[in-house]
């Protein structure tokens, strides 16, 4: 029990895939345009993280060492294009915001550095648990970063105004250049608050 | 004139990094000196422009007269990773030169999602095989000039003095901002 | 030379490969036949949705779609009304950030009756304020070469979105290109 939760933490906190790992940046920077975006864009890649995970830890004594690469990409491109295609169906309006993003999944570095890392060693229980810890350390991090951006370039958190018509929004922050201004800010902070409280400990 | 417009575009006003945001992981990762910066760029020129052929072949004359177009995605990043293996294998034989030049970088080039990126949007904006061709390389040419631009300037802030807390990867991301504000300049500028 | 036991290693591999490879196109295929079909009625109803919007007096449409080769690129459908009000013209011109999909009513003498967002993918609180409508309305009325002006518009011209001035011109573009398409599409009646 100690052990799963452990494995539980590291990705949502200690090992964080876009805050400490510095992980699948693309997403992080391309979709974090509202929060509603970044949300879903984080709850997909967590289905595939999942499913992924433990399929490869299933299949990890069939697969052949030499080939491992190619069949794992295989498998995460099978997940992410079912992936592609329910949100197309059911949620056509994110799918329409996400775009090409939704198959470049596939080449989220997250997914296949935790499929060589971890599933390609461990069961599948605690793979599929590392899949949903690393899959929700990465949609906190694209959460936080959208719900500042949204609340910064357009004024509201999902859509609901919040100052808006008083003051003029600063609408680069949606743009590009804020994408990166803003996780520069945001990991600057997170490890100021590292620093600070490692100083803590040692006095 | 059309093709002139794509160059301009993916050179420029859609410029893959500053503007789309793919290939932000080589971009960050391997822009701390300009000399491994320039090999990086050269090696996704080289692999996005034969990728970009070969997906557009594919696609045409294998996907979509079978209307297997939802195995797009599975079939481009197959056939970019064996692309990405087989010119390994062959630079290392056939030029030695540049294989010691080049090598480290093409194995991570699989996950860069500009190469698969470019081959998914030469068919979603419907392009035939020359546009593909010159999308494609166009649009790794944009990698590789905001790549080297950008290790050139980290070369340069590397030294200087900053608050500890935004060095390293913060402090690169600031610049990263204030280059793509500098490349919106060029947004809205068609031919 | 290969041993032969290096090359049944290397049959091994492969087949497994292709295995694998083979049950993920299945479970593909499966998937895609459970899901197109609603994709495909999901697009179809919003597009039948916008095109009454934009063509508020008409009935019904005539399901041939009047798309010629002389028309602008940007032009992807015209669909005539049944009791010939005018025409519903979908056109896709390029935004900020790609296509911004748009159902373009037009009257049978040529002015705009109304212009709907049928899908878009640009910045939130710039170009996807493209889908208001106050921006909108502005092309009601309005006939031919249509221009943006940054504030004060008059007589044939429409004001931009704030700083979104490439959507506004992919927006009016579409909007102008939709007007040459049903006048062409009328001529050939």
């Amino acid at each position: 029990m100690k052990q799963k939760n452990s494995i539980f933490l590291n990705g949502l906190i200690k090992e964080n895939p876009t805050f400490v790992q510095l992980l699948g940046m693309c997403p992080t920077l391309a979709v974090t345009t509202t929060l509603k975006n970044g949300f879903g864009m984080g709850l997909s890649a967590t289905a595939v993280l999942i499913a992924s995970n433990a399929l490869i830890s299933l299949l990890r004594k069939v697969i052949p060492q030499k080939v491992r690469i190619a069949a794992y990409i295989v498998i995460i491109a099978a997940f992410v294009s079912i992936i592609e295609m329910c949100l197309n169906a059911f949620l056509p309006s994110l799918a329409e915001q996400l775009g090409i993003f939704i198959p470049l999944i596939v080449v989220n570095c997250i997914i296949l550095a935790r499929a060589e890392s971890f599933a390609s060693k461990n069961s599948v229980g605690k793979s599929a648990l590392d899949g949903l810890s690393m899959g929700l350390g990465f949609t906190v991090a694209l959460c936080i970063i959208s719900a500042i951006r949204e609340f910064l370039a357009t004024g509201a958190i999902l859509e609901i105004p919040i100052y808006g018509e008083t003051i003029q929004p600063a609408s680069i922050i949606g743009m590009p250049p804020g994408g990166f201004l803003v996780l520069g800010c945001v990991i600057a902070l997170i490890n100021y608050i590292v620093r600070k409280q490692k100083e803590g400990k040692s006095e | 004139m059309n093709l002139i417009s794509i160059i301009i575009a993916a050179l420029f006003t859609q410029n893959f990094v500053m503007v789309k945001f793919m290939g932000i992981c080589p971009f960050l990762g391997v822009s701390k000196k300009k000399e491994t910066a320039i090999g990086m760029g050269m090696a996704v020129i080289f692999v996005m422009a034969i990728s970009s052929a070969i997906t557009y072949a594919v696609n045409r004359f294998l996907l979509v007269p079978f209307g297997l177009e939802y195995l797009q995605t599975i079939a481009f990043i197959l056939i970019i990773a064996g692309l990405v293996q087989f010119v390994e294998m062959f630079v290392k034989k056939s030029m030695p030169a540049l294989y010691s030049a080049l090598g480290i970088y093409l194995p991570l080039i699989t996950t860069n999602c500009a190469v698969l990126g470019a081959a998914l949007l030469n068919v979603q904006n419907g392009y035939n095989f020359i546009e593909s061709l010159i999308f494609g390389t166009c649009s790794a040419a944009g990698f590789a000039l905001a790549i080297v631009l950008f290790a050139g300037i980290r070369e340069a802030i590397n030294e200087k003095d900053v608050p500890i807390s935004f060095r390293g990867f913060p402090l690169a991301l600031i610049t990263a901002g204030l280059m793509a504000i500098a490349f919106m300049g060029f947004s809205g500028f068609t031919i | 030379m290969l041993k032969k036991q290096d090359i049944l290693e290397i049959i091994k591999i492969g087949l497994i490969l292709f295995a694998i490879t083979a049950i993920a196109a299945l479970a593909l295929a499966a998937v895609n036949a459970k899901t197109r079909p609603i994709i495909d009625a999901n697009n179809l109803e919003k597009q039948q949705a916008a095109m009454r919007v934009v063509l508020p007096d008409a009935e019904n449409f005539e399901s041939e779609n009047l798309k010629t080769d002389k028309m602008p690129e940007t032009v992807t459908a015209v669909y005539q009304s049944t009791n010939h009000v005018g025409y519903a013209v979908l056109v896709a011109p390029n935004g900020y950030n790609g296509a911004v999909s748009l159902a373009v009513g037009v009257s049978a003498d040529g002015a705009v009756t109304g212009v709907d967002v049928i899908s878009q993918s640009e910045t939130p609180g710039l170009g996807a304020n493209c889908t208001k409508e106050s921006f909108r309305s502005q092309f009601i009325g309005k006939t031919t070469d249509i221009k943006v002006v940054k504030n004060g518009a008059v007589g044939n011209q429409i004001d931009a979105i704030s700083s979104a001035t490439v959507t506004s011109k992919a927006v009016t573009k579409g909007v102008n290109d939709a007007i040459t398409a049903a006048l062409l599409a009328k001529e050939a009646n």
